[in-house]
């Protein structure tokens, strides 16, 4: 990736709107299918075959779940009870089987594709243990563009159909937007198909309110991007990848520029999309809240990468606790345990089923499943403490909700989150152990002024230049706490206000953004999985 | 792209009214459709205009201020040209890495009294070549300008070639972007003093290093049919380049220095055609590497992918031949001023050969 693609996009973004101003209302919708096709095809040449095939299956299912359902629903008033309650097994077998083939067809793609050679190399080692030789072979893969994001897109949607939450979609071409929308293409968000649909197809005038917030979004991203995310990069990098040469002291420094790092490009990226998105009048779910403001890992998790969550949450979750076998776990551990056992054991045993996944849904790799599994620790171990803790309260007098409590809960929260990036970026789970390690063994705080931190890549000005810029950023997520967007407000207030964010973004980035022949352009993250 | 409210609100007012008030109101609204549009371009001509001067000011603000890699300036060697009196440099070479290490300014001078420089950036593109054009037309006014041709052809593979362009021609025509990172090291006094060029390249923008490390291979040259297509964006440049030199009384070349990686019959033949549609004159040293005794063992410094002084010193001698017959360029080697100069970059330039020759031999032990 080069520099020149975001002015690409930004073109892009631009001759898409011109189009889809110049063409009826009623069709507009076919501009942001043309321009999604286009977008993949040009990104991604021939693999655009594997978005078609999960385009066509699962419209065909949806449409066929429908149809048993109707069918069903036809039918159901001249039967018996005894009928319409055999009848309806029937249908619900066949609904089910259709959301099987749906899943089985594009989560195969999607396992296949992303996690084969993971567990192939895995399962030859465990051969090779044996005294066997030979084994699976390692093939040469290449996953499709945002295949890790439609994919839940389509799966969501078929399981929502299944479930009766709408009906199916009737247009192929409807559905092909809905998939193929090309701002949530490379990184999300992960949307639902009853939110977003109607806003891709309703066709929309220009309105300068969303224009112009679309605009200051997208330059607020290329900010975050540009400005301080690709800057914190360096010393992030050069760290992590040689990291017995350091200290304690400066991993700890390289821990926080990472996770700076992550944040801004992804929500950086997210707001480029979603600005994207918003001058056509189209709002995208959102994807991050605040998240450094949270007082538990798992409060957290509902506000970074929300979408992703949310989908673990309805469609892992929901239909793991519902399960059969759970629900006979749930009974067993009734009858064996207390109450507060009981009701533990099932959820956090379907909680395991979440949090494996989404460890593994970033990648196959033994450190994406212990950054899974990190998580799930931390959770399980907050609801298992959560009855001590109460009585700890009460006794002591403390205000869990007060201000002082909150403070400590938040960098707690902070600290804990920041080990999680430190195993997301370290290349192997030992390397990550390693450093955890060296953290508390090798702490020398001369390096912060014998300038060994400014020499990894991030001078004394990008420090500055990241501190200033993480201000503005805890300034705006402050206000936005308080139920105050600035950025929208900017957008729809009055010119000087209006004008003097949007120079002022345009001119930060140019002067401060991290591009250009001092630096290489750095890949955004999020895009590889 | 600024802004009003929407004019909704005014539609569905008009919905109310009687047909005799909407068609007063039709004609009424096409005046305030005409005024809400050209309120608009206004406002967004006067954005950008904003937007455009600020650029600017930061722009010169953190321009280099002298020629030297010290204040700033890129590849200072293209460059030292800036600071040679006005108008002195009767002929210049142009092109990418491979023409910074081939052609020899100060060989030039010693065995023809012609004043050349050559003013190469590693990795160059014909689009900055066009702007280095027009960068050296600022200061001199050149006889001849010899295209170095290794740069009409990419050797990245998959690289992208509009984007290049567009990022190469944004940042010579935006010095804010070429030069944002400055805001680190620029001094408040110098951002808005006048430039002022006093940086000399010795070497007249010669890379000279006296390394000899021979290429390991064979030298091929077979002759085809086959001519190499080249893409439209360094096309156009191309052609702009051509017609800026026209423009300019100008004699244009073009020149491929010995190459032994990239070089290609089939590009070759497509400067040749180039060369033959223009009417530009072409010289292919890799087709006269017998005729100058070019060796490849013993003329290039980095195993084949660069000339060193002495393969420069058989280019050169055989360039500033033709360019003196064919151009009848002046011998200024009776211009005392101009000759002392000259003697003073040469001291320098045996004293950076003795240097690397010697890192050469430490290198070895």
């Amino acid at each position: 990736m080069t520099y020149a693609s975001y002015l690409y996009f930004f073109a892009f973004v631009f001759l898409v709107y011109m189009i889809y101003l110049i063409i009826p209302v009623k069709y507009r919708w076919f501009v942001l299918l043309a321009a999604g096709y286009t977008f993949y095809i040009v990104l991604n040449g021939f693999l655009t075959a594997f978005l078609l095939v999960t385009t066509v299956s699962t419209y065909f299912c949806g449409k066929q779940i429908g149809k048993f359902q109707e069918g069903f629903n036809a039918k159901k008033k001249e039967l018996s009870k005894e009928e319409k309650k055999q009848l309806k097994a029937v249908v619900t077998k066949n609904k089910k089987a259709m959301v099987g083939i749906a899943v089985l067809i594009n989560l195969g793609i999607l396992v296949f594709l992303k996690y084969y050679n993971f567990f192939a190399g895995h399962m030859t080692r465990f051969w090779r243990l044996f005294g066997f030789s030979g084994g699976m072979p390692v093939l040469k893969l290449i996953l499709p563009l945002g295949i890790s994001y439609y994919t839940l897109q389509s799966i969501g949607y078929i399981v929502d159909v299944y479930r009766g939450k709408y009906k199916p979609e009737q247009s192929i071409g409807k559905l092909a937007l809905f998939l193929s929308f090309f701002p949530q293409m490379t990184e999300g968000p992960i949307g639902r198909y009853n939110e977003l649909t109607p806003q891709l197809v309703e066709g929309h005038k220009y309105n300068n309110a969303d224009f112009s917030s679309g605009v200051i979004l997208m330059l607020w991203g290329f900010f975050k991007k540009l400005v301080i995310s690709d800057r914190a990069s360096f010393m992030a990098n050069s760290v992590f990848n040689d990291y017995q040469s350091y200290s304690g002291t400066v991993i700890v420094i390289a821990v926080a520029m990472y996770t700076i790092q992550l944040y801004t490009d992804f929500s950086g990226c997210i707001d480029i999309m979603s600005g994207s998105a918003r001058i056509f009048g189209i709002k995208l779910s959102e994807n991050f809240r605040q998240p450094f403001f949270s007082k538990s890992v798992a409060e957290f998790w509902r506000r970074w990468h929300i979408t992703l969550g949310g989908w673990f949450k309805d469609y892992v979750f929901y239909p793991v606790s519902l399960s059969s076998p759970f629900m006979k776990l749930s009974k067993t551990a009734q009858k064996r345990f207390s109450k507060f056992f009981a009701s533990l054991i099932p959820s956090a045993a379907a909680l395991f089923v979440v949090w494996m996944g989404t460890g593994l849904w970033h990648g196959a790799s033994n450190k994406y499943i212990a950054y899974g599994l990190y998580y799930f620790g931390l959770i399980l171990l907050g609801m298992l403490f959560e009855p001590i803790a109460v009585k700890i309260f009460n006794k002591i007098k403390l205000d869990r909700k007060g201000k002082l409590w909150s403070g400590v809960s938040i960098v707690r929260t902070i600290i804990l989150v920041g080990i999680g990036m430190m195993m997301f970026r370290a290349n192997y789970v030992m390397d990550f152990v390693h450093m955890f390690l060296r953290m508390f063994t090798t702490q020398n705080p001369a390096d912060i002024f014998n300038n060994t931190v400014f020499s990894l890549g991030t001078d004394k000005h990008d420090f500055l230049v990241i501190f200033i810029g993480v201000v503005i950023m805890l300034i705006v997520a402050i206000l936005k706490e308080k139920g105050r967007d600035v950025l929208t407000t900017a957008a729809t207030g009055r010119i000087p206000l209006k004008w003097t964010i949007m120079i002022g973004l345009i001119l930060s980035i140019a002067v401060l953004g991290a591009y250009g022949p001092d630096y290489g352009a750095v890949d955004t993250i999020y895009a590889q999985f | 792209m600024e802004n009003e409210k929407t004019e909704k609100t005014e539609i569905s007012e008009n919905d109310e009214k009687s047909v005799n008030d909407k068609n007063e109101e039709k004609a009424e609204s096409k005046v305030s459709k005409i005024w809400f549009y050209s309120k608009k371009l206004i406002r967004s001509v006067c954005f950008f205009l904003i937007l455009g001067i600020l650029l600017s000011v930061i722009g010169y603000a953190l321009m280099p201020k002298n020629n030297s890699q010290k204040s700033g300036m890129r590849n200072e060697h293209s460059v030292g040209f800036y600071s040679e009196s006005a108008g002195s440099i009767d002929v210049f070479f142009l092109g990418n890495s491979n023409t910074y290490s081939a052609f020899s300014p100060i060989e030039l001078w010693r065995e023809y009294g012609i004043q050349t420089y050559t003013s190469g950036v590693g990795y160059e593109r014909v689009v900055e070549a066009y702007t280095m054009v027009k960068d050296l037309l600022r200061f001199h006014k050149p006889k001849v300008i010899a295209l170095e041709t290794d740069c009409i052809f990419s050797e990245k593979k998959g690289s992208d070639d509009i984007g290049e362009a567009i990022e190469k021609l944004v940042y010579s025509e935006m010095p804010v972007l070429k030069y944002h990172n400055r805001w680190k090291t620029v001094y408040p006094e110098e951002m808005f003093s006048s430039p002022e060029y006093t940086w000399h390249s010795y070497s007249h923008g010669q890379y000279v290093s006296a390394a000899v490390q021979p290429y390991k291979g064979i030298r091929l040259i077979t002759p085809t049919s086959f001519v190499e297509g080249i893409d439209p964006i360094t096309l156009f440049y191309l052609h702009s380049i051509v017609s800026l030199c026209k423009e300019n009384d100008i004699e244009l070349m073009f020149v491929c220095a010995p190459c032994i990686k990239s070089w290609k019959y089939q590009r070759h033949n497509a400067v040749q055609k180039l060369a033959d549609d223009y009417g530009l004159d072409f010289i292919d040293f890799n087709l006269l590497e017998d005729e100058i005794k070019f060796n490849w063992q013993k003329d290039t410094r980095d195993k084949g992918t660069h000339l060193n002084v002495y393969g420069a010193k058989k280019v050169s001698k055989y360039i500033g031949k033709y360019l003196v017959e064919k151009y009848s360029l002046k011998d200024y080697r009776s211009d005392k001023d101009i000759a002392k100069q000259w003697q003073k970059d040469y001291k320098s330039y045996l004293k950076q050969i003795n240097k690397t020759k010697q890192q050469k031999v430490a290198s070895e032990n």
